[in-house]
């Protein structure tokens, strides 16, 4: 009996630390992808003529999408932001989905809006448009009031009334820098296969924002945020730009991203009542792709930022990573036949087994081994040194990863110019690994067990205007 | 177990050691972008001090050794976008200096594609002349890639090399890589006088893109002088072209084009159709109003959406809404109802 239970035990203690050897390789894989592909973004930046183009009636015009639920906090800052952005031709959609709070009175109040009887062309079908408000102050502001009917139904209302032949999405909590806009459309100008681009979603926590407008850059000292700092950076720095590399990318997010709007149209637009929109629609999108040989690309940019509002409590936090994940899970369920399928190529056989793997099998290995290992150890299956060894080993790669995302930060942007924010990042990025990174597992394992419950809820969560601490 | 112990702990040692650098290294490279972007800034104080000093200044920015690196041409270029006409001529009288030319050279030459290419965007910046042979092998070198193309065409409009630029859009082996939009920034940043340019263009066998952005610029910029030359592309294959032309001749108020658009519009595309409707509106907006009136009633969305738009600011709302009114079209009813509501809006604006 007992050798049966050790040797049960010794699988999945073998089976956690086999995990984490692969996962901190494949990261550090990953970090390697990423930093080729900076380098080369970089020397890019030194020939690109996309500056020329800011006061150009030559680039492509673009329909900003901004969906809002209850976001009466924000939703006047974000547009007023939108209204200054270094951009020559573009509208601005406002889709209130909706709201229970006063977004909409908040926006016809701020902006003088004025309901009008604007007849659109309807592509993609969505929950009733109740009117059509449009700004006395600036012309190319649009709001639609529509019945709730959640995100991508939203965004979808959004393409229907939107006039350009190019859309961004982004979320109603988030601020882009001045030129964001530009550099991300610019990228559909030289490559006319692209269909969509993801930019990078940064924190603003501890910005200082100013009538919408990003003025500077800074950490605040509130732990959470920071964590979320060094997260996003390992996300959109050493992830995306990686997989971006290897022409792999799966996940454009809803907060910043720019899409070919006939594209959209003909797969459907967005699928309503999906929680996980944004990265449903890119595989549709690479679906559509192989199945017609379009030989459309999808891309990620580094450098335009959206600076978006994390949630500051925890159970915000717990709420948004389950809808995350749940998403994601969603998704793969969806479009289960692509995966190793030889006709998607590296889609279908290394981006969706990626994700299968990393982000469900994955996470329970992992809280196996957070279980078993210190078990096994205290019923002496396990060598003392072998539990430490597995800990420093799970410590050591998440660390690596953080400071390796931080230091081509640095090498690239270098977008916080004190040395104490660096070294605040640095300090975190340890922490981060002694606990949060393990919650982070268990709200994964828990989404997969609410998975059915919560899949086409909006996710709101609590929102704080711009300059509240 | 023993040898899972030993390779944790190897792999341990690995990640340590690994951390460790990475630490050292991000902390050492803040402080030296930070010293980096200070020495930059007080170089380019300096050299803007030095403009200010006439001559003397001059020779003294010749001897800024930092000026022949990649970064000095960085800081040059960054220069050129910040600074007065007036001393960008200095800079370009001080850049066109024999140690400077060399150098310039060598990097276009000699040097990688990022080094030739950052040179290049420098050169155009400035408007540094004496480089063309230079910059026309570099884009023949990197006939694929799209940024070189562009960053050499950039520099031969904006020194408006007119004989360099025909010979190299009309070459048989020259193959266009940038896209319509970047080629119309391009042809519009030409600095030089436009005329022959176009005219020369028109007339060679070139891609269609530049044919487009030919004559998408002579409807912008109202060169009613190139309206008959662009008159043949009218009967183009290529829909866009067509497209572009009809537009531009509206642009143009060209009046002996408008049987030709009239013939066209009997069978058209719905954008072509779109694109002559404004068109006419323009060349002839005392007597369109019948003409294009059927086409708010057009199966095509868009068709009906431009017209309703054209009909707004060209007809007193009675009229209209009693003409529209007559169809019992719903749809037409409706957009010419929203374009009068948005036309009210936009006066309350004014």
């Amino acid at each position: 009996m007992n050798d049966v239970v050790s040797t049960i035990f010794m699988f999945f203690n073998i089976c956690s630390a086999g995990y984490v050897v692969v996962v901190s390789v494949t990261y550090l894989i990953q970090l390697f992808y990423a930093f080729v592909g900076l380098k080369k973004y970089k020397k890019s930046l030194d020939y690109s003529t996309s500056s020329r183009f800011i006061e150009s009636e030559n680039i492509v015009p673009i329909s900003v999408l901004v969906p809002a639920y209850n976001e009466e906090q924000t939703i006047c800052d974000t547009v007023k932001n939108l209204l200054s952005i270094d951009y020559p031709n573009y509208e601005i959609v406002v889709i209130n989905d909706g709201s229970k709070d006063e977004t909409l009175k908040k926006l016809v109040e701020e902006f003088n809006l004025v309901e009008i009887n604007e007849p659109f062309k309807v592509s993609i079908s969505t929950e009733k448009v109740k009117g059509v408000y449009r700004s006395v102050n600036h012309i190319n502001l649009v709001v639609v009031d529509k019945e709730n009917g959640g995100k991508a139904d939203a965004l979808n209302a959004g393409i229907n009334i939107s006039q350009y032949p190019v859309f961004v999405s982004v979320d109603a909590d988030c601020v882009l820098e001045d030129t964001s806009l530009l550099r991300i459309v610019y990228s559909f100008m030289n490559d006319p296969d692209c269909v969509a681009i993801g930019g990078t979603i940064r924190i603003n926590s501890g910005c200082e924002i100013e009538n919408g407008k990003l003025k500077s850059v800074a950490l605040t000292g509130n732990a959470l945020f920071t964590i979320q700092t060094n997260e996003y950076l390992r996300d959109f720095l050493t992830g995306r730009i990686a997989l971006n590399e290897m022409g792999t990318l799966l996940i454009i997010s809803g907060a910043f991203g720019a899409f070919k709007k006939q594209a959209v149209i003909d797969v459907g637009g967005y699928t309503p009542k999906c929680i996980g929109e944004d990265i449903e629609l890119v595989v549709k999108l690479h679906k559509n792709s192989f199945q017609k040989n379009l030989g459309s690309t999808i891309r990620f940019m580094p450098d335009p930022v959206c600076w978006t509002q994390p949630p500051d409590n925890l159970k915000d936090l717990i709420k948004q990573r389950k809808r995350w994940h749940i998403g994601l899970a969603d998704t793969l369920l969806k479009h289960k036949d692509m995966i190793l399928n030889p006709k998607y190529k590296k889609i279908g056989m290394m981006t969706l087994p990626y994700f299968c793997f990393f982000d469900f099998i994955g996470p329970i290995i992992e809280m196996l081994g957070y279980f078993f290992i210190p078990l096994s150890w205290v019923l002496g299956i396990l060598d003392v040194k072998f539990m430490l060894g597995f800990y420093l080993l799970g410590l050591l790669y998440g660390t690596i990863l953080s400071v390796g995302s931080l230091l081509l930060e640095e090498n690239i942007f270098g977008k916080y110019p004190k040395l104490r924010d660096v070294l605040k990042l640095l300090f975190f990025a340890v922490v981060d690994n002694l606990g949060y990174r393990q919650i982070m597992t268990i709200i994964k394992i828990g989404a997969m067990f609410g998975f059915r419950k919560n899949k086409s809820q909006w996710g709101s969560i609590k929102r704080r205007k711009y300059g509240d601490k | 177990m023993k040898f899972l112990i030993e390779f944790m702990d190897y792999i341990n040692i690995v990640f340590f050691t690994i951390l460790v650098v990475f630490v050292l290294v991000l902390i050492l490279f803040h402080i030296y972008s930070g010293a980096k972007v200070k020495a930059n800034k007080r170089l380019e104080k300096r050299i803007i001090r030095l403009l200010d000093e006439g001559e003397k200044g001059e020779s003294k920015i010749k001897k800024i050794k930092k000026l022949f690196t990649p970064n000095g041409i960085r800081l040059l270029e960054n220069l050129a976008t910040n600074v007065d006409e007036d001393k960008v001529e200095s800079l370009r009288r001080i850049l066109s200096t024999e140690k400077f030319t060399r150098y310039f050279r060598d990097n276009l030459t000699f040097k990688n594609q990022s080094v030739a290419l950052l040179t290049t965007k420098m050169i155009a910046e400035i408007k540094l002349d004496g480089f063309i042979p230079e910059i026309l092998t570099n884009i023949k070198r990197w006939e694929d890639n799209s940024e070189a193309q562009q960053v050499g065409l950039l520099a031969l409009c904006l020194n408006g090399k007119n004989k360099a630029l025909v010979e190299l859009l009309s070459h048989k082996d020259f193959k266009l890589t940038v896209s319509f939009r970047t080629m119309q920034e391009l042809v519009e940043s030409f600095n030089g006088d436009r005329i022959p340019l176009f005219k020369e263009l028109l007339s060679r066998n070139c891609d269609t893109y530049i044919y487009r952005s030919c004559i998408q610029s002579i409807g912008n910029e109202k060169i009613y002088e190139l309206a008959e030359d662009i008159m043949p592309f009218l009967n183009s294959e290529n829909l866009n072209l067509r497209i572009s032309t009809a537009r531009a001749l509206g642009e143009l108020k060209y009046k002996p084009a408008k049987d030709i658009l009239l013939k066209i519009l009997q069978d058209s595309d719905w954008e072509l159709t779109s694109a002559i409707v404004e068109a006419l509106s323009k060349i002839s907006p005392e007597d369109c109003y019948e003409i294009i009136l059927p086409f708010v009633y057009h199966k095509e969305w868009w068709v009906r959406y431009r017209t309703a738009e054209i009909l707004v600011s060209l007809q007193d709302s009675d009229k209209l809404i009693t003409d529209i009114a007559k169809s019992n079209d719903k749809y037409a009813s409706e957009i010419i109802e929203y374009m009068l509501q948005r036309k009210e809006l936009m006066k309350e604006r004014v």
